[in-house]
């Protein structure tokens, strides 16, 4: 495959393809091509019972109570609209979808400012999406609208619309999609603090939201790859369901890398070592050569059981610089051992998170990332028909923590609150059938588990030291980063090889690698 | 292997010296003759071969040889065989792919013995090389020429770097390979039948 074919960019651009929020994870299959939305069905529209939680009213409401209100029935409506017939390989645009939540009037009346007459909602349905035996989760989190909310009546009706990702799948059979959990965020068209609704469907309920045949003989419940049109770009070597934003919704990324490569010494502390009896050179330094390349992925937080995404692919993700080959250490006797050690840089953007803080209160919060310089080595080691290889990036990061709301009030944490010192990061590639990853030019996932240091700084809107209230629920070992690196641009290589660089989609959420 | 040549050339010319005669190594190795039995098409098998440059070494998990040997005696070492075709085949650097083709153009590639180390070993040279290594943001090709000796015991061509082997002005390859580099080719081919070099001076 020709590296013009892996663009996300120019007049072939493929739509990048993205669970968008923390919920998303891509299960298989990483496929793209050219959408189409030709001979679209008629708007399907299913009716679904869900079963919604709703905060407590706030002191001096109607109705204050001291536990949250048991969950309410709500009815909610979700029409879109999908081609009758899509082809194995080929993004399937699903929607415009249309989303309407009937709830008991009272208990939303009761949550908002009284004299409300208007309520601006978003919303955020998750869907998952099964095709044979494969499934995966798409969120539809780019819905919003105003509704009226009128003086009588004994239900309230909250009406959202927008775009949603699309879906492609590598094999032929019926694809369906399935309403998962519903997440209502209301606020007073007029300004005031919104509250967020959380609904899942209700028990025994089948969710189907939508379906779509895709022909061209038997469906196939395994691996196939290759056999797509477009397989190869991007992560397409493998097969599955994948989930993507519409074409027209993708960023644009970098046109080329950045004109200074970065500078600073290399840490080689997390490298493999060699075999034993490998005699290895002097390690021989370079000047390196300017390459770039998008990585995207997800933070876990073991002790919220929540993800964030770093570096979200469907907004302006960083280019991370490197300097390719700045070192090389290259066996000299005994069994093979060669690695090619890069320097890098990214500076992240702000990650927004959303969490249900110790389990039940919705938390909403920016992180900032401070990265140091990365070290990316990648080598292979032993002789063949034995030989492994590696590739491993190892950077230190602080947390700093942000715009926190809790159930929608600001919670002022001040400017300084972050973790109390730098924490290693060292992301290692899965190389096994499946793993994913061919070499570090061509990328893949990468993924590490990291330690969170205590926070500190924290200081609330009263002065009180509010660190405990993060190191408690954040701070501890077992968090898991996954990271999937695009291909590299080389702007030097001939005809410049991967360039512009590729926004990746984000990787599934998964075990981390041994290390 | 190299070094014991060299040594052998040195005292072959002291040697001389000491006689009184002034018969340089090359005219010696001109006035020499070789016997090749039986001769003719060979194919060879090679393990692990590795191209080292400079800053780093690919390695190839197996290659391919085909080529030719003259038959008979009173052959010129010069051109005493060549290689028609030669393949690589797994090639990489620290886990990265790359392909290596020899240049078509340049082929057949002579083998030239220049002299016997003993009965087993015919020491000579490969001339006429150009191949490319290309992959991922890398094409480099290097031309020149490599020594080794063929082993008579074991009908094996042991390719082992040497000679005048480089990238080319034109080579790009990620900051690794860089025009002028010399390049260290080693391998050890197997042949598919029995070959044996002597020499007759």
């Amino acid at each position: 495959m020709s590296a013009d074919s892996k663009r996300t960019r120019g007049g072939t651009r493929h739509p990048v393809r993205i669970a968008s929020v923390a919920s998303a994870a891509l299960i298989a299959g990483l496929l793209s091509g050219a959408g189409s939305r030709a001979d679209e069905q008629p708007p399907a529209a299913a009716v679904l019972d869900y079963a919604c939680r709703l905060p407590a009213p706030a002191a001096g409401t109607a109705s204050p109570a001291d536990t949250p209100a048991e969950p309410v029935h709500a009815v909610v409506k979700v029409a879109t609209q999908l081609p009758e017939t899509a082809v194995p390989g080929r993004p399937i645009q699903v929607g415009p979808v249309q989303l309407e939540a009937v709830l008991p009037r009272a208990a939303l009346t009761d949550l908002l400012p009284a004299g409300t007459t208007g309520i601006d909602t978003g919303a955020t349905l998750g869907v998952h999406v099964r095709q044979n035996e494969q499934t995966a989760e798409a969120t539809w989190s780019q819905l919003a609208g105003r509704s009226d909310l009128p003086a009588e009546g004994a239900d309230l009706s909250l009406r959202v619309t927008g775009e949603v990702p699309t879906v492609t799948v590598s094999s032929p059979g019926d694809l369906e999609l399935f309403g998962g959990d519903l997440t209502l965020n209301i606020a007073p068209a007029a300004g005031g603090t919104p509250v967020t609704v959380t609904c899942a469907p209700a028990e025994g309920d089948e969710p189907l939201l939508a379906r779509a045949h895709v022909p061209g003989g038997e469906p196939s419940d395994g691996p196939s790859a290759g056999d797509s049109p477009d397989a190869g770009a991007g992560q397409g070597e493998r097969d599955g369901i994948d989930v993507a934003p519409n074409a027209a919704d993708t960023p644009t990324g970098a046109d080329t890398c950045p004109p200074d490569m970065p500078t600073g010494e290399l840490d080689l502390s997390q490298m493999p070592p060699p075999l034993p009896g490998t005699v290895l050179r002097d390690p021989i330094t370079l000047p390196g050569q300017p390459v770039c390349a998008y990585a995207v992925g997800f933070g876990t937080v073991r002790k919220l059981d929540g993800s964030m995404v770093i570096n979200d692919p469907s907004k302006t993700p960083a280019l991370m610089n490197v300097r390719a080959n700045a070192q090389t250490i290259t066996y000299k006797s005994g069994p093979y051992y060669a690695a090619l050690n890069s320097l890098a840089e990214v500076t992240l953007p702000d990650a927004e998170s959303t969490f249900l803080g110790f389990g039940f209160a919705p938390v909403t919060a920016k992180v900032t990332f401070e990265t140091g310089k990365l070290t990316i080595s990648t080598g292979s080691i032993g002789n063949p028909p034995n030989r492994e290889p590696f590739a491993v990036a190892t950077f230190f990061q602080s947390l700093r923590i942000h715009d926190v709301k809790v159930n929608g009030t600001p919670l002022d944490v001040g400017p300084d609150c972050r973790t109390s010192k730098p924490y290693r990061a060292t992301l290692r590639a899965d190389f096994s059938e499946g793993g994913g990853y061919k070499d570090v030019l061509h990328g893949g996932v990468l993924s590490g588990v990291v330690d969170i240091p205590a926070f500190t700084g924290c200081v609330g809107k009263s002065g009180e030291n509010v660190d405990a209230l993060f190191t408690a629920s954040i701070s501890g070992p077992g968090n898991l980063v996954t990271m999937n690196q695009a291909e590299v641009c080389s702007p030097k290589g001939k005809d410049s090889p991967g360039c512009p660089p590729v926004i990746p989609p984000l990787p599934p959420i998964g075990k981390p690698s041994a290390p | 292997m190299r070094r014991l040549a060299r040594n052998t050339a040195i005292a072959t010319v002291a040697l001389g010296a000491a006689l009184g005669l002034s018969v340089t190594q090359a005219s010696a190795g001109a006035l020499a003759t070789y016997t090749v039995t039986p001769g003719g098409a060979f194919t060879a098998v090679a393990g692990t071969t590795t191209l080292a440059v400079p800053s780093t070494t690919l390695t190839c998990t197996s290659s391919n040889a085909a080529g030719t040997l003259k038959s008979g005696s009173g052959l010129d070492g010069n051109g005493i065989g060549d290689i028609s075709s030669l393949t690589f085949n797994g090639c990489d650097v620290a886990g990265i792919d790359f392909a290596v083709t020899t240049d078509p153009a340049s082929l057949p590639w002579k083998i030239n013995v220049t002299g016997m180390s003993s009965s087993d070993r015919a020491d000579g040279t490969i001339t006429g090389i150009r191949a490319t290594i290309s992959g991922f943001s890398c094409d480099a090709t290097f031309s020149g020429s490599v020594t080794g000796w063929f082993e008579n015991s074991t009908d094996t061509l042991h390719v082992t770097g040497g000679g005048s082997l480089a990238a080319e002005d034109d080579a790009n390859c990620l900051g690794l390979i860089n025009p002028g580099d010399h390049a260290e080719f080693n391998g050890d081919y197997v042949l598919n039948a029995d070959q044996n070099i002597s020499m007759q001076s």
